[in-house]
């Protein structure tokens, strides 16, 4: 599974974390992956949850040793929705 | 001069320290007002009133400055256009409401919704002293449930369909009280532990945490006042369509034992958690 791009969100905050997340996904074609670096707290908490209520899905998703955390997002995967 | 100023009182016209002038308070349900109805605001406040509005602590609203010789014809053109008036004294108040699920993506029961159908069964009900009530949409308390005579907060007990776990430890991380420990790359939940908030299921990026069941927990006795106290929890987790059982065993537990002007948590202090408790338990373990 090779992310087609990586997005480092870390330094973000919430509404920007959704923003520039929406428009890496924008650029990318339907099953391509991405990668981004969040923080923990309240992005962890509500940008993988967003991602999945938006219709993507979330692959994987690691703690750091820094406390930050690595998330890969299918664009539009259709695996692990209601079924 | 003939006026009740008690009947002015309860019919929502606070005296002013001003001569002869009455601040008008209006009925908001959950924090919500059409468009409509700001409309009529606008206009009989700028027909009778001061040039403002104030907005009070509890989501709700009232015209300064309304001379007695106009209070007729305020609360017919308010009325006419879809506002009526609030209340004071012994009533039951108007209802608070956060955003809830409607909105929120926090939030686990749909608050305005649930604050609307309070008020339209409970509002104004007399009881001995003031009587206030408010709705949150989870256990973040935005709406202050627990500063309320009676307040309600959306909790939600988890569900876990495993197939879907991408086994990422978040909600072990974040549960704020510890339930959840990965097992064998799996969560388990302890049930004793948990406390309902739905962070679990909020937060998990697959969806594998999902909704086992919502409801509200129910706080009592809240006051700020002279004498303030957050409320207590008188249950803990109540399906929402208990919620009308669950106000009128409170307000009857207030009217029989309450005197007049007391605060609800007093009179619960004054008699006994454990008398309160049972009545609510009795008014809301009743069938399904
Ligand atoms: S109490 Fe919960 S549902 Fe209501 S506004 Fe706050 S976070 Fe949202
Ligand atoms: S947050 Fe969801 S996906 Fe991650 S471990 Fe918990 S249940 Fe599994
Ligand atoms: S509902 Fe809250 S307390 Fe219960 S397991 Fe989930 S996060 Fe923990």
């Amino acid at each position: 599974m090779q992310p087609k791009k990586m997005l480092d969100i870390v330094k973000d905050s919430c509404p920007i974390t959704f923003v520039k997340t929406k428009l890496a996904l924008e650029a990318l074609v339907t099953g391509d992956i991405l990668e981004i670096l969040l923080s923990g707290g309240e992005a962890v908490k509500n940008v993988p949850r967003s991602l999945r209520a938006e219709g993507h899905r979330v692959v994987a998703l690691e703690k750091q040793q820094n406390g930050t955390y690595r998330m890969l997002v299918e664009k539009e995967g259709s695996l692990g929705k209601d079924s | 001069m003939e006026m009740n100023i008690a009947e002015l009182k309860k019919g929502g016209f606070l005296k002013q320290l001003q001569k002869d002038y009455f601040a008008v308070r209006l009925r908001v349900a959950g924090g919500n007002l059409t468009l409509e109805q700001v409309e009529t605001i606008h206009q009989v406040a700028k027909k009778y009133g001061k040039g403002y509005i104030h907005l009070t602590t509890r989501q709700g609203m009232e015209i300064p400055f309304i001379h007695f010789e106009h209070i007729d014809a305020v609360r017919e053109e308010l009325r006419a256009g879809g506002v009526e008036l609030g209340v004071c004294g012994g009533t039951v108040r108007g209802v608070m409401a956060c955003q809830g699920s409607y909105m929120c993506p926090h939030g686990h029961v749909d608050a305005k919704a649930l604050s609307r159908q309070i008020d339209e069964q409970f509002f104004a009900a007399p009881v001995p002293g003031k009587f206030k009530i408010s709705v949150a949409g989870c256990n973040r308390s935005c709406a202050k449930p627990q500063e309320n005579d009676l307040g309600f907060g959306g909790v939600l007990r988890p569900a876990l369909r495993e197939k879907d776990c991408i086994s990422c430890g978040l909600c072990a991380d974040l549960c704020p009280v510890a339930a959840i420990t990965m097992q064998d790359g799996y969560p388990l939940l302890s049930r004793e532990k948990c406390i309902a908030c739905g962070e679990c299921v909020t937060a998990c990026p697959s969806g594998a945490w999902r909704e086992g069941e919502a409801g509200v927990r129910v706080w009592a006795g809240g006051r700020i006042g002279r004498d303030p106290k957050l409320g207590e929890v008188a249950i803990s987790f109540m399906p929402i369509t208990k919620i009308p059982a669950a106000i009128e065993a409170s307000l009857a537990f207030f009217r029989e034992h309450g005197r007049s002007k007391e605060r609800f948590g007093k009179v619960i202090e004054r008699i006994g958690w454990e008398k309160y408790r049972e009545a609510m338990e009795r008014a809301t373990k009743k069938d399904a």
